[in-house]
């Protein structure tokens, strides 16, 4: 067997395909995503360069503007989840106790000016 | 199985884990626990031309397992995933070389080299991080992998030519 | 054998461009993807708020270590929450002595020593106040309570109502007082599931977030230090800093009027109770952040800040270990001397 066959070219192109789609971003679409557990379950994944509203669960109404994320409606008593307001960092989930609903937001590391939020 | 053919396999094992375990002091810049370069594939290379692919696949498990005995890590994920990626990238090039197309050793071993990481990675995002998004740093290991994959192939190919029916 | 030659001389110029170009692309690959996250990053539901673990390790699985972190953080929830066995046997005594385990009686101790040192603005018994004014549960609807409960709430209020026995592993609670250790267990949780990350792999970096109360593993990649972003108490964005601190190590943690509040009539009645008038703390304070090199002392001494406003008394915590930073209600911020060098992002 040769050092360089005659073929080698084609193994090589394959490589170097191979590693230049893996450098392609890796998934469907959109990298900014916001993850929605209800009882410490992902059940839903959304996708925050769409506008939209969503109910993720009985009296629980999320909603996406501009690449932000709130708790537009919860029926808990406190409110506090609503009184969070919008996010769009990973920094600081929203939470809504008595629901038993948490929303993370996936890391867009172009919009990072901390890591994490004391509050 | 012949005397002599018995002996060149133990030799081989004897190289290949030898290989294994000196590539774990090796630097490399890692994310996944158990990433390496994978210079122990040489030994592959040199064989591949002379023994079937039952006594390959028995080289490739023979230096992984007594590889990890060496360097201590028997029945950790990282052993699953060498002696895994090894046998892969015995299947792959194997192949490659009996379909009678005119490969050389540098096609042969890139290609190889990264059955092996594909594998791997493949093994860590299932099994051990649970996710698929490792396949995400794939190519920095095969970036890695074809440095060392190049450096054997220029390795394998003196050496073949020069040892004839020695090894 | 010419041609062997130029033969030879072709397959060397291929084979060494090869590797030129594989060296200059992985040299340019770990240039521009150092900054991708290497780190495992995992939230869970926990001590009534979020708990997210953020680690990285060379050693071991990063998924096994935060495993193991939750584990731990699970069995702290389970042993201090409201409820627990633990607590229940203990707020049950009727004033006579009963027995705690060391874990739970150094806790009352850091606790009282706390209170100590603040002259009884971090109160662990404040807890049926809390409950009277109706923030004890996110299930629950607050409201403002008549003065009467208030008063009469008020003499079952006093750290001073713990006698410790430490010798004997007892305590007994007089006045018919109540502890609750539900919000300090949060900052315990994050103190214990540090150490049990560091015994499996000292080298471990990353940080703990329980709510907000953050400690530190290790700093970023090993060398960088961790941006803690402070809250904006009064952004329409939970997510929005006011200011933000580097840390290499130690714990940060936080106390604001937004985190559960209600407004009646435009005044904000918010959960932090001064354990003194048995009514929300009013100075002007509206969010006290704390640096410790333990969250769960960090937590305590948060909550103190907030109640003590800026008050002479504040400037004796960093004498406990505590720097602080208070945004007060005009959104100026008031720092301990020692804060600066955290300052920055």
């Amino acid at each position: 067997m040769k050092l360089i066959g005659k073929y080698d070219w084609l193994l090589i192109v394959f490589v170097g395909f191979l590693i230049l789609i893996t450098l392609l971003p890796f998934s469907n679409g959109s990298n900014y995503n916001a993850f929605v557990y209800i009882n410490n379950e992902m059940t839903y994944k959304i996708d925050l360069t769409k506008d939209g509203t969503y109910l993720v669960k009985e009296h629980v109404v999320v909603e996406v503007k501009d690449k932000k994320i709130r708790m537009k409606e919860s029926d808990c008593p406190q409110q506090l989840c609503v009184k969070m307001g919008w996010i769009s960092t990973p920094g600081v989930p929203i939470v809504c106790i008595p629901n038993k609903v948490m929303i993370i937001i996936e890391a867009d590391p172009n919009n990072l000016d901390y890591d994490v939020i004391t509050q | 199985m012949k005397t002599k053919e018995i002996t060149l396999l133990s030799v081989y094992i004897a190289m290949g884990s030898v290989l294994y375990f000196l590539e774990t002091f090796l630097p490399l810049p890692s994310i996944i626990p158990g990433g390496r370069w994978g210079f122990s594939n040489l030994v592959l290379l040199i064989a591949l031309p002379r023994f079937s692919l039952g006594n390959l696949l028995f080289i490739a498990i023979g230096k992984s397992t007594i590889g990890n005995i060496l360097s201590g890590r028997l029945m950790t994920p990282g052993y699953v995933m060498g002696l895994g990626g090894a046998m892969v990238a015995v299947l792959v090039m194997w192949s490659l070389y009996r379909s009678k197309k005119d490969f050389g050793y540098l096609g042969i071993s890139l290609v190889g080299a990264q059955a092996n990481n594909f594998f791997q990675l493949l093994f860590a995002g299932v099994f051990i991080m649970g996710t698929f998004r490792v396949i995400t740093v794939f190519p920095y290991f095969a970036l890695v992998g074809s440095i060392s994959a190049v450096i054997n192939a220029i390795v394998a190919h003196r050496i073949r030519m020069k040892s004839g029916d020695i090894l | 054998m010419r041609k062997r030659d130029s033969n030879n001389l072709v397959n060397k110029v291929i084979v060494y461009s090869l590797l030129l170009i594989t060296a200059i692309s992985v040299l340019l690959y770990i240039y521009f993807s150092n900054e991708k996250p290497l780190y495992y990053k995992r939230t869970e539901y926990f001590l009534g708020t979020y708990v997210t673990v953020n680690i990285a390790s060379e050693k071991i699985s990063s998924v096994e270590l935060a495993s193991s972190a939750f584990q731990e953080i699970a069995r702290i929830d389970s042993k201090f929450k409201k409820n627990s066995k633990n607590m229940k046997s203990i707020n049950s005594s009727e004033g006579n002595w009963v027995f705690v385990d060391e874990e739970t009686l150094s806790m009352i101790e850091a606790c009282l020593e706390v209170s100590d040192n603040t002259d009884g603005a971090f109160d662990p018994t404040v807890y049926r106040l809390v409950e009277l004014w109706g923030f004890a549960s996110a299930d629950s609807t607050p409201s403002i309570p008549s003065n009467n409960n208030i008063d009469e709430v008020m003499n079952t209020v006093s750290y001073k109502n713990i006698i410790m026995d430490k010798d004997n592993n007892r305590i007994k609670l007089l006045n018919n007082t109540m502890i609750d250790l539900s919000g300090i267990a949060k900052g315990y949780a994050v103190d214990r599931a540090i150490e049990v990350i560091k015994s499996m792999d000292p080298g471990a970096t990353g940080y703990i977030d329980a709510g907000g109360d953050i400690g530190i593993v290790g700093p970023k990649y090993g060398e960088r230090p961790w941006v803690i972003g402070i809250r904006h108490p009064r952004s329409a964005s939970a997510d929005n800093a006011i200011e933000y601190l580097k840390m290499y190590e130690g714990a940060i943690a936080t106390s604001g009027d937004y985190e559960r509040y209600f407004i009646e009539k435009g005044i904000r009645y918010h959960h932090l109770i001064d354990p003194k008038t048995g009514r929300p703390a009013r100075n002007n304070t509206v969010s006290a952040t704390v640096i410790n090199k333990s969250a769960m002392l960090a937590d305590a001494y948060a909550t103190a800040a907030f109640i003590m406003g800026k008050s002479p008394g504040i400037t004796f915590l960093p004498r406990y270990g505590s720097l602080v930073l208070l945004v007060q209600e005009d959104l100026s911020i008031y720092k301990s001397p020692g804060i600066e060098g955290y300052i920055g992002k």
